[in-house]
């Protein structure tokens, strides 16, 4: 009797440990391509933030609307290559590991009056704050950041965005900060010091991930990685499932999609001074694809192809593989057809086609990441439920 | 690592609906183990024909799966939470939703997460639905506090401004206690930008020590609270002062689906059993029925519901209108100070946000014991009923067939709670009453999923102001009605007492 329970265990077993056993040197090609992108990716980052730099160096040097314009498209253009980094996060590598830059990166909600309140605040925020605040730069940006022993963020790509566009009181553009903010209006001169300390921390924290990802350098996160990996391969193998789950399941189809559809909040969204929500849905639908494919596109056109995890499940778990792949580019595809702006598309009731379309994007990522979770679990990996959090406040 | 702990891979709980598919992901699990050893052989094999290769990696694990003894399942005891209980040691083990939950309550359950966790910003901002903060506040988050959905820590000492510690405030009224006129019934020790705080608090540890049997010395501290420079002029005269640690807050929803009449079932306020132990209700007004109703959740069960809770929560920590706290944080005194601050909307967090909220609180499930299967565990059990700890830290509760979330309904749980009040004595006192509750009264806290504390903050503070920096000191700040089980316990020998306390961490 016992037995019948075991057959289908039994041939589960058999079968992903015979796939195992052709796979290790699926798996060491797997790692050292992960790698590869990972720092390609970065460098990418980098490259685009720098441009951001420029290009807000550009504006402040003699502020007006183009020059606005341009260093918005340019902080767009940056956040692309950033958000398909989002595939190498949840697992404690350089990113958020415990002294990493993610809690300055990307936090969110931001305080925007603590940084630079609307005329008219009792308090000023650190802009307007000429007595508490007399130097602005970026060493202390970053020690505002710790302000009583809590999270209070004041930099980071949120921070560069609303600087460029101001709150979004509308309910159909996004924000509408006009140049003469950098010029004319009170503290000009300071804001565009807060904006330009801002753009060069993401620069900085940036080209630092990289370096952590950079080949051929002893003492880096990627030598370590590899010291791993040849240590026991599958550790790497289950750094790399693990963040593609926490990034489709928890991060996207919960934290940002579900909090959205659900709240039907405007602003509840990720990017939402710019409404560029629609982007970071698609860019990071993108980086579960892009390590899923062992495929990744720099923004100059370039391919960097290799093994990826689509070709070890297809040796370890054939049968799951036409499956994921389907979900996966399906995440693509639904996040790219939810109508613009996202913060539209949540609105209404829920036969709307925009908040169809969300709860479809939704209901796609939480699939993948249960078929992943299947994947993870046939590979012999403990993925934990919920992501390693940071401890919050 | 041992069996509960290699049980915790997750994806597994969700079948974990009753005893006997546990039984079978344990099992699924442990095979898992053996795959993964199996394929630490070198793979140069590539040159034996394909075939071969399979069918001696068939009969390699075959082999491993009938060599290999099926453990046992987990016990029913080990399922702390019911059906739902959490499988998983580690230090997001007090994070986790239900394991039943259906995908419906696990979407409101993230949505909620998200209000627990994020900060909430100062008014106006972008983002509409988490603006408001303040202009009083003591967290910008939940989280902040309950750090990883577990417990806070107490300021070690001098000038730290307290994040994990509150202060709950009342003067003498005609009636019994109530709200300080000028700064209400909590201490704000933040506040934001352009507004004073309403005072600074040092705290510092004094010191004392007391001996076990065998000579064992151990040493206690209790907290002395001093509230510097009131920002807003002096309190009433005859001010009570009431420290109050973040507790763990899973479990939450389980407590709140016992029955008013199940836990004054166990309550005996005037002691006609004679064992020295009463157990009081706490009587307090549930706000949503405008009725009494039964006390539960505080330290001192002055809630009765965790809506309540949490809405009395973001109006007092955050600063943060609800339709249940409509009233903005500060008192009249302090009126003309702080209404120019502008508020994030009436209420600021709406009822949907609070809809979620109330479900991420019932929807976080309570861990799985560990180690039942240990000799000095299980002994230590024997030695928590011997000295009747289990009078109070009552080892089984059931849940009603008809709470509101369906998941959470009939379920039998093992939270070590009676959820009733209870003379803890006057070293253990704040002396400062709370509706029924007594200056000494405290509720029974809940046990389970304490032994996980240290795994997921890193420290073991408890007590309601955080001093006990362990579960002996816990256990030797119990007086008033647990005082014959404290002596008891001082009386043990010295591995008994280490018994008893790897029964606690196995919770």
């Amino acid at each position: 009797m016992r037995w019948f329970v075991h057959i289908p265990v039994l041939i589960a077993v058999c079968v992903s440990t015979l796939a195992a056993e052709d796979t290790v040197a699926l798996k060491k090609s797997l790692v050292l391509q992960h790698a590869k992108i990972v720092h390609a990716n970065y460098s990418d980052c980098v490259a685009e933030a720098k441009k951001l730099q420029a290009t807000v160096r550009d504006f402040l040097a003699a502020p007006d609307a183009a020059k606005l314009d341009v260093a918005r498209k340019a902080w767009i253009a940056a956040r692309r290559p950033f958000l398909q980094s989002e595939a190498y996060r949840f697992y404690a590598g350089p990113i958020d590991d415990p002294d990493g830059p993610e809690p300055l990166l990307n936090a969110w909600p931001l305080d925007e009056n603590f940084i630079d309140a609307p005329p008219g605040s009792v308090d000023p925020g650190i802009v307007g704050n000429v007595r508490a605040w007399p130097q602005i730069s970026a060493s202390l940006l970053t020690k505002l950041n710790l302000t009583d022993g809590e999270k209070n963020v004041a930099c980071g790509w949120h921070a560069v965005e609303f600087l460029l566009w101001g709150q979004d009181r509308s309910a159909t553009g996004p924000g509408d900060r006009q140049a003469s903010d950098y010029t004319i209006a009170p503290h000009a001169k300071r804001r565009g010091l807060f904006l330009q300390a801002c753009t060069d921390l993401i620069v900085q924290q940036l080209a630092d991930l990289t370096d952590e990802w950079a080949p051929e350098d002893p003492e880096n996160y990627r030598a370590n990685y590899r010291a791993v990996f040849e240590e026991g391969i599958d550790y790497s193998v289950e750094r790399i499932v693990t963040a593609l789950i926490f990034l489709s399941e928890n991060e996207l189809a919960g934290e940002r999609l579900q909090v959205a559809w659900d709240t039907k909040d405007q602003e509840n969204e990720h990017s939402c001074f710019s409404d560029t929500t629609h982007q970071d849905n698609v860019m990071d639908a993108t980086a579960v694809q892009n390590v899923w494919r062992g495929v990744y596109v720099r923004p100059d056109g370039t391919r960097l192809e290799g093994a990826g995890l689509r070709d070890l499940c297809r040796a370890v778990q054939p049968d799951m593989e036409p499956k994921l792949t389907a979900l996966i580019d399906g995440n693509v595809a639904k996040a790219t057809a939810v109508p613009q702006p996202f913060d539209q598309a949540i609105l209404g009731d829920d036969d709307q086609p925009g908040r169809k379309a969300v709860l479809a994007l939704i209901t796609s990522l939480e699939d993948t990441g249960a078929e992943l979770r299947k994947l993870a679990r046939a590979l012999g990996i403990e993925v934990p439920e919920v992501p390693p959090e940071d401890i919050e406040g | 690592m041992n069996a509960m702990e290699s049980v915790r891979a997750e994806p597994w709980r969700r079948f974990v609906t009753s005893v006997r598919s546990a039984y079978f992901t344990a099992e699924v699990t442990n095979l898992r183990y053996a795959t993964r050893r199996a394929p630490a052989e070198p793979s140069e094999s590539g040159r034996v024909l394909p075939q071969f290769k399979k069918l001696s990696g068939f009969f390699a694990v075959l082999v491993l799966v009938m060599v290999h003894p099926l453990p046992a399942a987990p016990p029913p005891a080990a399922f702390s939470g019911g059906a739902g209980t959490v499988f998983n040691a580690g230090k997001d083990a007090y994070s986790m939703p239900h394991t039943n939950l259906t995908r419906k309550h696990r979407r409101e359950f993230v949505v909620g997460n998200s209000f627990f966790k994020d900060n909430w910003v100062t008014a106006p901002a972008t983002a509409e639905n988490r603006d408001g903060l303040g202009p009083l506040f003591h967290a910008r988050s939940c989280s902040a506090c309950h750090i990883m959905d577990g417990r806070g820590a107490p300021p070690a000492g001098n000038d730290e401004v307290m994040t994990g510690l509150l202060l709950r405030l009342s003067v003498p009224g005609n009636d019994g206690p109530v709200a300080d006129p000028v700064y209400g019934n909590q201490l704000a020790v933040r506040s934001i930008p352009g507004a004073q705080p309403e005072a600074g608090v040092q705290v510092h540890w004094i010191e004392s020590a007391t001996t076990l049997s065998g000579d064992e010395v151990v040493n206690l501290r209790r907290p002395d609270i001093k509230v510097l420079r009131w920002h807003y002029g002096d309190p009433a005269a005859g001010l009570m002062i009431g420290p109050r640690l973040a507790p763990p807050v899973f479990g939450g929803g389980l407590l709140e689906a016992v029955t008013e009449s199940d836990i004054e079932k166990s309550a005996d306020p005037d002691d006609k059993n004679n064992d020295g132990i009463s157990g009081r209700v706490n009587h307090v007004r549930d706000n949503a029925k405008n009725a009494k109703a039964t006390g539960r959740f505080g330290w001192k069960a002055n809630v009765p519901t965790l809506r309540q809770q949490a809405a009395e929560a973001f109006h007092s920590d955050f600063g943060i209108t609800t339709n249940e706290r409509p009233d903005e944080p500060y008192t009249v005194a302090q009126a003309a100070k702080l209404s120019v601050f502008p508020n994030g909307g009436k209420p600021e967090a709406d009822a949907l946000v609070m809809d979620r909220m109330e479900s991420y609180l019932r929807g976080l499930g309570v861990p799985a014991r560990r180690n039942l299967a240990d000799s000095a565990v299980q002994r230590g059990e024997a030695i928590f009923r011997k000295l009747n700890c289990v009078a109070c830290h009552l080892p089984e509760m059931k849940t009603s067939g008809d709470y509101p979330l369906e998941e959470l309904r009939a379920q039998t749980i093992h939270p070590y709670t009676d959820l009733l009040l209870h003379d803890m004595g006057a070293e253990l006192a704040d002396g400062r009453p709370d509706g029924e509750a007594s200056g000494t009264e405290w509720r029974t806290a809940p046990l389970w999923g304490i032994g996980l504390n240290a795994a997921v903050n890193g420290n073991t503070f408890f007590l309601h102001d955080g001093r006990a920096r362990n579960f002996t000191e816990a256990i030797l700040w119990h007086g008033g009605e647990a005082a014959a089980s404290r002596e008891a316990f001082k009386q043990l020998s010295k591995d008994d007492r280490a018994a008893l306390v790897k029964f606690l961490e196995s919770l």
